[in-house]
């Protein structure tokens, strides 16, 4: 039994290792970083939509390719709501999402 | 000299068994309420769920909810614990695969590492939950450190995406916003890299300031009240009296086991 905890806690640190090297794993990021997003969502008459109302309430919105994941999801479910504009505020960048394809990219 | 300790080995394994259950259930609590039916109904962003991987129908997480209350009574009855772990593991294993989140991962290996070892046995999983602890704690504070945390811009930042904790919101301000969140962020990392050696060193003391320090955050972060107790029962662990600095790098199991 030993040589199997030991072999899992080798394996263990070592996915630990490369997971922090490579920042490609999760290991263990605990909001370690969080870029600030403030975005907007409009349909095609202008009216506004609330992202967080389609998140579970404990979901925190982390970076520009999670919102836009967001963002294909509403659209792949409101279609005839589209086409839809996201505008990322601070940076002022905006994006127009075809309801045809949802494919979003901020 | 060392003081005796005033607790019995068995009541704190009891006591650890309690924590897991108990996290077990708030888990299972936290997923009802933040809506992950809702997520496998189709009516919400499925969060944290890896593509290519099958969502499964809202039925299969009735009846995984149901399985992981019913494990966390078997957990807590010594002659049907090691039914209920795997049990929870089996549980727990599968919810990895449609949500991830770091501390569900966080209580299926303590659940796994305590499945697969027998009563004589328990040694080993006891030990590979505090090295698990540890390292939890020494790669959340060097991601930390490495992404920039110290600077106190992320705390500002979930201060203003999060949805509402349990304190009123003008303290969750106060505690996520300029002056405060630079000292907290430092602190967050000092005690991340502190508490593994504290709870070696002084074990007591230590296991009180990690319930302090993540009720703390439990209380500003809406949806970590499972991680705060299984941290919490993990440390609970570095009460037995086979841990300590002594004993840190000994895996095998010594020659009398704590509540064998």
């Amino acid at each position: 039994m030993g040589f199997v905890f030991r072999a899992m806690l080798v394996l263990n640190l070592v996915y630990c290792l490369v997971g922090f090297l490579t920042n490609t794993l999760p290991v263990w990021r605990m909001f370690e970083s969080l870029t600030p997003m403030n975005v907007s969502l409009l349909d095609k008459d202008g009216a506004s939509i609330d992202i967080r109302a389609y998140l579970p309430s404990d979901a925190y919105i982390l970076n520009s390719r999670q919102v836009s994941e967001v963002v294909t999801f509403i659209c792949e479910n409101h279609r005839d709501r589209g086409p839809f504009v996201l505008t990322e505020k601070i940076s002022k960048k905006t994006v127009e999402v075809d309801p045809s394809d949802c494919q979003t990219k901020l | 000299m060392i003081a005796k300790p005033n607790y019995s080995a068995a009541s704190v394994e009891r006591f650890f068994y309690f924590l897991v259950s108990l996290a077990l259930l708030c888990f299972v609590l936290s997923q009802m309420i933040n809506g992950t039916w809702q997520i496998h109904t189709g009516e919400l962003f499925p969060w944290r769920h890896f593509r290519r991987l099958p969502l499964l129908p809202a039925y299969t997480v009735a009846v995984r909810w149901a399985l992981l209350v019913f494990s966390t009574f078997l957990i807590l009855i010594p002659s049907s614990r090691r039914l209920g772990l795997w049990l929870a593991s089996a549980c727990m294993l599968l919810g990895l695969t449609q949500q991830f989140s770091n501390h569900a991962s966080l209580i299926f290996l303590v659940l796994f590492y305590l499945s697969i070892t027998s009563a004589k046995q328990k040694h080993y999983s006891y030990q590979m939950i505090r090295y698990q602890l540890m390292i939890v704690y020494f790669f959340s504070a060097l991601n930390k450190f490495d992404h920039g945390f110290y600077r106190g811009e992320t705390l500002a930042s979930l201060g203003k995406s999060m949805p509402s904790s349990l304190l009123p919101l003008a303290w969750q301000q106060f505690f996520l916003s300029e002056p405060l969140v630079v000292p907290i962020s430092w602190l967050v990392i000092a005690l991340e890299l502190a508490l593994p050696v504290l709870l070696l060193k002084y074990p007591k003391p230590a296991v009180v300031m990690v319930l302090f320090f993540h009720v703390g955050m439990s209380l500003v972060m809406p949806g970590i009240w499972s991680f705060t107790l299984i941290m919490f029962a993990m440390s609970v662990l570095f009460l037995l009296p086979d841990s300590g600095l002594k004993s840190f790098f000994r895996l095998e199991q010594p020659a009398r086991s704590p509540g064998a």
